[in-house]
């Protein structure tokens, strides 16, 4: 039903941020397209239109301040300065 | 009696102390080290538990039949001031200041933590061989696997370290690793008990459960964790009481796809319990495929946080995007990977409909055929797995894996409680499943203990 | 020839209430960076989003006011995409079943018609510099109402005078104190 090519399994992990590294692209096609293959299964199934919502209510929360003031941060962020958390520049590329 | 009970009893009685039972848990988990069963132990603080166990005990404070007792937990919940890794590298450093829900009311009622146990990264796997730790091995033989992904949990049971471990189950992994250990693993009701500070993989599979060397001691621990959260929004789902002895049904799709010594196994089970009449669950060939593509989806989004940027191990790039793209790569294993490029896939423009909203309906049509087999029966009733446990590295093929859990995946997607049972027998193990309507976990554990004691 | 514009707007309300969407942490504006979170609005693993039944009051009685048909079932979606002052690389916000649909506002002699009104969680605040980006996670999870009208406007003076009729009714109604400057009225628009 759906082809799985080398493009397909680029594109898919740009949107997943994961490398595929160029050794392992053509072993990595193969499973992928296998695993795919095997979930093909559901296009027995007629379309379907858009799922309804589902039926069981969430509980809601009443609008009180819990959390205390502080942050559970900086015990175990990478890198912080002045409470900022610091990351890479965002480069386009 | 099950053995918490029995334990209880030795507590209270003086017999034994917490502080005795937790030495002999560290020393069991010592010698049967080989299994790799734990990620970590915790042998200050269970030490400390215990003694405080102890002192209250002697001040007259009875916390309920778990209080002292050694407990195992999962490493895919949160243990306040324990690291959790859920068995990966990408959350290297990652120590939670509160404790799961489900951990905290262990706590509440008194448990002992020693440890947490190895698993399937996030949770990923059926056999415990996806693990960043190393594999965990088989108490009844260490060549083959616990099953998984709460194969840690299952074996310190087995292995007799601890009488209980929590674990959690999304397409079957408290159930099958209870079976292929030859103990009793529960999967309640979705919604019954709280997911907060479980480490979701699919949010609207997932259930935390207890794995318990006897039925007993399962449901003991069922009526700890049950009841609403604050922190869970969904976990609104109330239990019942434990109807009267009703009728079974036996699901002829789920029979049918097991090998002749599995299916005489079953017809055992089906007897000792006076009998089940034949049920048809006409989806069931989509189940599989069906709880592939909603749990990798779902999957996908909930480990998108895992990016280095907040917590867990970062690799330095000059960019953000390298930055992320590194740590994903390097931090995840080749499951966990596998299954979030399967859910992007499933997610994406183009293919949205012809697997995601196909998976939904998938799920539908089984819920719609529950509800109607529920109409005839009280119970269903099926093997936990189509096999007992396979050797250690046997298995690489991807779909030959995800093809296993065919016997529990229904139970999930269809959000309702179901045990496994051990069936003794002169080799290794295999695990009979009752199922029953959301809900109706007691009336479950009531069918499971006749069975138990059937067979025992 | 000439062309009359035809703009539809997207507005962004910060909610007037005292915690944000889907924890308990202030959403009161300012504090020291990354005071104001959480485990939830941190995007830790294990914590659980619970909605802020204030914030669907809110949502609710804007709704009313506005002529919206509110929605006895409407339902939260995820919103992915990876940003580092979003922690759990998707949004949570509402695609398919908004809160609300349909609705006016009145500006001047006309009533232009809103698409739907629905609710969601605001990101944090990244600031770049040349060679790194700070971030700072207080705004993420504050909530937000969405307001989408029809592509109804016809200049950009109407559209300023939507912005400020919308923020006369909402400070009115007390959901949201209409602060440009502080970010908790925005807008986007379609040309």
């Amino acid at each position: 039903m759906s082809s799985v090519d080398p493009a397909v399994v680029a594109r898919i992990a740009e949107l997943a941020a994961l490398d595929v590294p160029e050794a392992d692209r053509a072993a990595i096609t193969a499973e992928f397209a296998a695993i795919v293959g095997w979930i093909d299964t559901l296009a027995e199934l007629p379309d379907t239109p858009a799922p309804a919502p589902p039926s069981a209510a969430l509980a809601l929360r009443s609008d009180v301040v819990t959390n205390p003031p502080g942050s559970d941060l900086l015990a175990v962020a990478p890198a912080v300065t002045e409470g900022r958390i610091v990351v890479p520049a965002v480069l386009e590329d | 009696m099950g053995a918490v009970a029995e334990l209880a009893e030795r507590l209270r009685s003086g017999a034994v102390s917490s502080r005795d039972l937790v030495d002999a848990s560290l020393l069991r988990a010592e010698a049967t080290a080989s299994l790799n069963a734990f990620v970590c132990l915790d042998p200050d603080g269970a030490r400390a538990a215990a003694a405080q166990a102890d002192d209250e005990r002697a001040r007259g404070i009875d916390r309920g039949p778990l209080h002292g007792v050694p407990v195992a937990i999962k490493d895919n919940l949160h243990v306040a001031g324990l690291p959790t890794s859920c068995a990966s590298r990408i959350l290297a450093g990652f120590v939670p200041r509160a404790d799961a829900t489900a951990v905290a009311r262990l706590r509440a009622a008194g448990a002992v933590f020693i440890g947490k146990t190895n698993l399937d990264e996030f949770a990923m796997g059926s056999s415990t061989e996806h693990s960043a730790f190393g594999p965990v091995r088989n108490p009844l033989d260490e060549e083959r696997v616990a099953g998984g992904s709460s194969g840690g949990s299952a074996a310190a049971v087995a292995a007799g370290v601890v009488p209980v471990a929590l674990g959690s189950d999304t397409g079957g992994s408290v159930r099958q690793p209870a079976a292929f250990c030859g103990v009793v693993g529960l999967r309640p009701s979705w919604g019954s008990v709280s997911r907060s500070g479980l480490v979701a993989f699919a949010s609207s599979l997932d259930q935390v459960g207890p794995i318990a060397a006897d039925v007993d001691s399962a449901q003991l621990v069922l009526e700890v964790l049950a009841g609403p959260d604050p922190a869970d929004a969904t976990a609104t789902r109330s239990l019942g009481p434990a109807a009267e002895p009703g009728r079974i049904g036996l699901i002829t799709q789920l029979a049918d796809a097991v090998p002749p010594a599995g299916r005489s196994v079953l017809d055992r089970a089906v007897a000792a319990l006076g009998g089940a009449e034949p049920v048809s669950l006409p989806s069931t060939r989509f189940a599989a495929p069906a709880y592939y593509v909603l749990a990798s989806a779902e999957a996908a989004s909930n480990l998108a946080r895992f990016d280095g940027v907040r917590y867990g191990a970062r690799v330095p790039e000059d960019s953000l995007a390298a930055m992320i793209r590194s740590t994903r790569s390097q931090g995840f294993g080749r499951e966990v990977q596998r299954r979030i490029l399967l859910g992007n896939f499933v997610l994406s423009a183009g293919h949205r409909d012809a697997y995601y909203r196909r998976g939904l309906a998938a799920r539908d049509r089984l819920r719609s055929e529950f509800d109607v087999l529920f109409r005839r029966v009280d119970l269903l009733i099926s093997l936990t797995a189509p096999e007992t446990a396979f050797p250690v590295g046997s298995r690489p093929d991807p779909v030959a894996m995800y093809r296993s859990d065919l016997l529990t995946i229904p139970a999930a997607l269809a959000g309702l409680p179901a045990v496994s049972v051990p069936v003794p027998g002169s080799g290794l193990p295999w695990g009979v499943q009752i199922m029953g309507p959301a809900g109706a976990d007691r009336s479950v554990l009531a069918a499971a203990r006749r069975l138990e004691a059937a067979l025992g | 020839m000439s062309y009359t514009p035809v703009i539809g707007l997207e507005i962004h309300l910060q909610l007037a209430t005292a915690t944000k969407m889907f924890c308990g942490c202030s959403a009161a504006f300012g504090g020291g960076a990354n005071t104001r979170t959480c485990p939830v609005c941190l995007g830790f693993p294990g914590a659980l989003p619970v909605p802020n039944e204030q914030a669907v009051v809110l949502a609710t009685r804007l709704a009313l006011a506005l002529g919206a048909t509110v929605q006895r079932r409407s339902a939260f979606d995820r919103k992915s995409y990876i940003y580092p002052d979003l922690p759990k690389g998707y949004q949570i916000t509402q695609q398919v079943h908004p809160i609300a649909t349909g609705g006016a506002v009145p500006v001047g002699d006309r009533a232009i018609p809103l698409r739907r009104l629905h609710l969601e969680e605001d990101a944090g605040k990244s600031s770049h510099g040349p060679s790194s980006t700070t971030v700072d996670l207080n705004r993420a999870g504050v909530p937000l109402v969405e307001l989408v009208t029809e592509p109804a406007l016809r200049s950009p003076a109407e559209a300023a005078a939507f912005m400020k009729q919308v923020r006369r009714i909402v400070r009115y109604l007390g959901v949201s104190d209409g602060n440009m400057e502080q970010g908790s009225l925005r807008c986007d628009a379609n040309v």
